[in-house]
This record gives C-alpha cells, structure tokens and sequence, in this order.
C-alpha cells in the first residue's frame, strides 16, 4: 500500500444557494482544488463524486459526471456515491483506496449537496421504509440518540 | 391479499401504512398486536419480521404476536409535519416491550409529545396516524400511555 497525499483543496462558501446548480456548485470547488495543486484536469484519472439527495431533491443522477466535465474531466472512470451522510467521507476513502493501491496516482474527490427545503417544510427522504412513513426524520432520529445520551450521561445541551 | 389491507368496496377509506407490521382490523375485543418473528433456533425476536436471523443465521423463523405494555427508551418531539403527513408536533422514538426482548420504533400519541420521555410506561395501540394524498385514512400502530388508577380520564 502506498502512502496517499492530498495536494490541493477547494470549497465553495457554505450557504443556501438557490440559484446555483449542483454542477456550478462543484465547478466552484473542483476548480479552485485543480488551481490550489497547480495540476491540470488533463492529468486526473478518475474522479470520486459523494452527493446523497440529488435525485430525491433536484431529479438529478449522475452529478459526478456533470461536474467533472464542466471541469474539464471525461472519458475516465467517474464513480457517484450515495451513502447518506457519509457520502463525502466515502467518496474521499474510495479514492484514497485507489491510489493507495496503486490503480491511479492522481485523482479528484468532490462531495456537493443542496438540501435547503421550502420554510416550515422537512428535508424529504422519500417513503419506502414504513418508519419514515410513521413520522421518522432524520431531526427526529438524531434527537433521539441526543436525548438518550443525556439522560445516560449527563450531557447537556452545550 | 389486498382486501385486507384496503376497505375494498369503492372508494377504499383507509389504508395501513405497511402490510405485514400490525394485525388490522381488529376483530371485537381483541387487543391490538404486532406482527413478529422468533428464531426458531436461538429464540431471538424481531420486529418486523425478519426472514435470516442476523445472530445465528437460521432460516427458520416463527411467527409471533407482540402486545401490550412497554417502557419507553427514547423520545423526541418534531416540531414540523413529516413528509409523510404526520402533523406537528408529534413524539416519537424506541420502546422496549415488557413480553419479549425487542425494542420497537413508534409514534408516541395521547398525551402532550413533551410528557413522552425514557422510562415512561406506554402501551400499544392501532389506529389513524394521518390521512393520504386520496383522503383516506393511514393506519399505523402507536403507543399511548399507560392509565394508572387514579389518573385523570384522557382528553
């Protein structure tokens, strides 16, 4: 196994964009990576994309491919992960494997989402699953596993 | 199959949120269960069902009905009605049932959602949780709390 190295990083500014697409959005951050390692998109060998709710909130698939090629980057390998919200993490370990293993030596890992909801509505994680369709969200879970731990531990809100 | 789990005659009025998790309906005086399994082989209960038993890994599983009592684990209030039409605000969160060793996700209904909260004593019960996009009725199962002699009637 080889040792893995990050060379160059960017991010957009945090924030509600409502008029920005998920592919301007991971532009942004694709860009300025490739301007940070002074590499050219010319040399990546495969691209990693983490989003979790595109085609749920934006009717959208395939956004990896959409924001590599707006970056300059096709006829490579382009893997989109949904793994809830660990899909950056998990994108960013699928490559780090890659190169680590020595499939590739240079690759790029963007993670982009947009999960604002209209006010006063809920993030909608659709209604498969029956506890989603009893009243389950993800607020509701996570305060759950909040409330537990500090009835257990003492926790306090701080 | 489905005529027991729509009112089929026409316009259906109510449908269950899934087949498979709760009897529905219920016949007179019976009390409202859940639909479970047991491993035929280490004698652990799932709810729902489970068709590989992820301890032991037998295949062999019996069906089992859970009712009645059971202590609540965890709770939380949402403040926004759910996507699925759940109005706010509601309690919800995991029960440990007194019968068997399973914890059991449920909405919690019957009394203010800030009264729900770990260690209370609840009881399962079938009925409405919300109404579809076609205006019919969701039935689901819920917990509600256990009435203690002496407790003021319910509104």
């Amino acid at each position: 196994m080889r040792e893995v190295f990050v060379i160059g990083v960017g991010m957009t500014r945090f924030g509600k964009h409502p008029d920005r697409s998920l592919r301007d959005l991971g532009f942004e951050a694709c860009l300025s990576a490739l301007e940070d390692a002074g590499v050219s998109p010319k040399r990546i060998e495969a691209g990693y994309c983490g989003n979790a709710l595109a085609p749920a909130l934006q009717g959208e698939t395939g956004v990896g491919q959409n924001v590599f090629w707006e970056v300059g980057i096709s006829r490579v390998p382009v893997v989109n992960i949904e793994n809830a919200c660990a899909s950056g993490s998990t994108a960013f370990r699928e490559a780090w494997m890659a190169v680590a293993g020595g499939f590739y030596d240079l690759v790029l890992v963007v993670g982009v989402e947009k999960t604002v909801m209209p006010k006063g509505t809920m993030l909608n994680v659709g209604a498969a699953e029956w506890e989603t369709r009893l009243g389950d969200v993800f607020p509701g879970y996570f305060a759950n596993v909040a409330n537990k731990h500090m009835e257990r531990y003492g926790t306090t809100r701080e | 199959m489905s005529a027991s789990l729509e009112n089929g005659q026409g316009e259906a009025q109510w449908v269950v949120v899934q087949p498979g998790l709760f009897q529905y309906p219920l016949a007179a005086e019976e009390k409202p269960a859940l639909l479970a399994a047991r491993c035929c082989q280490c004698r652990r209960v799932f709810f729902p069902k489970r068709r590989l038993c992820p301890t032991c890994f037998s295949t062999e599983m019996e069906d089992i009905r859970i009712r009645g009592r059971g202590l609540i684990y965890s709770a939380a209030v949402v403040h926004i009605s759910s996507p699925s039409g759940i109005a706010a605000p509601y309690a919800y969160g995991y029960v440990d049932m007194e019968d068997e060793d399973v914890r059991v996700f449920g909405l919690f209904s019957g009394d203010r959602p800030e009264s729900f909260s770990a260690g209370r004593d609840v009881e399962l019960a079938v009925g409405p949780v919300s109404t579809d996009n076609l205006g019919r009725q969701v039935i689901g199962y819920q917990f509600v709390p256990v009435l203690k002699p002496g407790d003021p009637p319910g509104d």
